[in-house]
């Protein structure tokens, strides 16, 4: 029987949904019936009451389950667990991802981005919300515990697109946790850059070296009108990416300004101001192409 | 059922002595009375920040308005029917509801109503809550959790309202807590090393703290600290020159336009905001482990000068 949509879900649908998912949840886990039982804070006689449909599922029971699994309630409230991962995940694979992001072909972003989300996130909220919002995705910050690492995309795209619907996650704030990906640039890395001492030599080395090198295999960046105070830098999709994702969307507004704003940070590296970002044209508004100019004067 | 209603109908008005009479069964095997508790006060505060009766929360559950009491009172649980409602009515997560990890200021305004805070303190919002931080953690640490939590309430602040550290806010709400506590003696002339000691954190500084962790030298550290100060608050504007021959910096601090409007240098804070910014100035290397920096005021705004001036340098 299929359920209705969300919006017209009665509680007796939602229950039907919840009574399907935890023996579905034990199946997948492989655990056996008493261990399933103390995960969900039920005695054998409950549970059966429950499968009997005498009696629902108590929030605590739900709650007990999720915290022992580490998923999120509202993932198992909506029934829109991926198993394979959860089981995965479960058997301590932390680095597991749902269907969704598992197509490794389609590997092309860094896990610094994730990463940089996650610091971001630990930071301004603490660590409980930060691991919480991974698992809105089912999600483990461990998996992207190696910054040059390569990921799905949509990883990064679907973090700061949820983001985005929060408060206080303005343009500019989404813009401010890009410059935070400065922090998680390689030792090694930002030596030769502090080295740089000016703007003008550090973006085209940027541009020329590290860029193509360090980070994604998505979009080619193009270093335009450079003078002693600012430069136009150029971002579209390399032709492998467009036949890699067929015509699939794995860009969106908010990773745009993300990069805006790790591109503004680089100048945190010479001991400057972070650069400021006037955006000239972005794709996701109607825009040709994304393209800002980065000032720093 | 009625004596129920009137029992906790004396409770709502303040005589919490008959609550031990309230018939409750005991809680079921496993149940958390943490989590009811909490979960009670995650429904009231959504409620109040909402403005919607225990009545019309009532009506959406389908339940009777006693067990919306109950609830709010940490008596009772919510099926989990009932919170999939509750997230669906306020657009909040059934995480965010069971956690509390929720931004009541949102949830006010979805529901057109005033943020949850007193209007004094959203009057010229050039604050942020983040600058609060230091002052909240320094009390904390000097008389206690409970005397901050009390001095809160006393303010009618409630902690879990300033959970967000870039949300916006008045600085009558600093000048406020910065004045209880000198009138206290929480803050002396010897504490206030130890207010700026807090400021030195990931969870003050934000996302600045990645580019002050990338700063090699005690200078280049202080640069950048004033260079993005509009990100921590608007109230005043920094201006940095080369001191030329000295090796340092000369930094002019002047209040902004709004600032005419606050007595943020009354009777009771005096010079206090200069006296602090010149520790934080001069202790902020020790965020990198570098030795503090000489500094020496040749103006005073808070003794007469349209401004602060203060030239900086290395030790």
């Amino acid at each position: 029987m299929a359920l209705p949509d969300e919006e017209k879900l009665t509680a007796e649908d939602f229950y039907t949904r919840l009574r399907r998912t935890v023996p579905k949840i034990r199946e997948c886990i492989e655990v056996d019936h008493s261990s399933f039982l103390e995960m969900l804070g039920m005695s054998a006689a409950r549970y059966a009451e429950v499968a009997f449909r005498k009696s629902e599922y108590s929030t605590v029971e739900i709650s007990s389950l999720a915290d022992a699994l580490s998923v999120d309630i509202d993932l198992l409230f909506q029934g829109k667990l991926d198993y394979r991962a959860l089981a995965q995940q479960f058997r301590r694979n932390f680095s597991a991802v749902p269907e969704r992001y598992a197509d490794e072909s389609q590997w092309l972003g860094r896990a610094r981005a994730a990463q940089t989300i996650y610091s971001h996130l630990h930071i301004s909220k603490g660590e409980a919300y930060a691991r919480s919002y991974f698992r809105r995705f089912q999600l483990r910050p461990e998996a992207f515990s190696e910054a040059t690492s390569y990921v799905h995309p949509l990883i990064a795209i679907d973090l700061m697109k949820d983001l985005s619907s929060e408060p206080l996650y303005d343009e500019a704030r989404l813009r401010s946790m890009g410059t935070m990906n400065l922090a998680m640039l390689p030792a090694v890395v930002r030596e030769k850059l502090e080295a740089l001492k000016t703007p003008d030599v550090l973006y085209p080395y940027m541009f020329e070296e590290h860029l193509p090198k360090q980070y994604d295999r998505m979009f080619q960046y193009k270093l335009d009108r450079l003078t002693d105070s600012r430069c136009r830098i150029v971002v579209s999709t390399t032709e492998f990416t467009q036949n890699t994702f067929a015509g699939r969307n794995i860009d969106n507004r908010e990773s745009c300004l993300f990069r805006q704003g790790v591109f503004s940070s680089f100048l945190g590296l010479i001991g400057s101001r972070f650069a400021q970002i006037n955006e000239h044209s972005c794709v996701h508004c109607g825009g040709a192409s994304c393209s800002f100019d980065v000032a720093w004067n | 059922m009625s004596r129920v209603v009137a029992i906790i109908n004396e409770h709502m008005r303040g005589n919490k002595k008959d609550l031990a009479k309230l018939p409750v069964g005991p809680l079921k095997k496993g149940q958390d009375e943490k989590m009811l508790q909490n979960l009670g006060e995650t429904v009231k505060r959504l409620r109040k920040c909402a403005h919607i009766s225990q009545e019309q929360i009532a009506e959406t559950l389908s339940l009777h308005q006693t067990a919306v009491c109950r609830v709010e009172l940490g008596l009772q649980s919510l099926q989990p029917w009932h919170l999939q409602k509750l997230a669906e009515l306020y657009d909040i997560r059934v995480t965010s509801l069971l956690s509390g990890q929720i931004n009541y200021w949102q949830v006010a305004q979805r529901f057109n109503q005033p943020p949850p805070f007193p209007p004094r303190y959203l009057e010229l919002a050039f604050s942020k809550v983040r600058e609060l931080l230091p002052l909240l953690q320094f009390m904390a640490a000097q008389k206690g959790q409970a005397y901050t939590r009390r001095l809160l309430e006393e303010l009618s602040l409630d902690l879990v309202y300033l959970r967000g550290p870039d949300q916006p806010m008045g600085v009558n709400c600093t000048l406020d807590l910065l004045r209880r506590s000198v009138k206290t003696g929480t803050l002396t002339d010897r504490t206030l090393k130890n207010l700026v000691d807090e400021t030195r954190s990931e969870s003050v500084q934000g996302f600045l703290h990645s580019l002050y962790q990338t700063q090699s030298s005690a200078m280049s550290l202080v640069k950048s600290l004033i260079l993005n100060a509009h990100h921590y608050e608007s109230n005043f504007v920094y201006t940095m020159d080369d001191d030329k021959g000295q090796d340092g910096i000369v930094l002019t601090v002047k209040p902004a336009e709004h600032m005419k409007f606050l007595p943020y240098k009354d009777e009771t804070l005096g010079d206090i905001l200069c006296r602090y910014k010149r520790e934080y100035l001069t202790q902020f290397p020790l965020y990198i482990g570098a030795k503090p920096m000489r500094l020496e005021e040749t103006e005073c705004h808070f003794h007469g000068a349209a401004q602060c001036v203060y030239k900086i340098r290395a030790a």
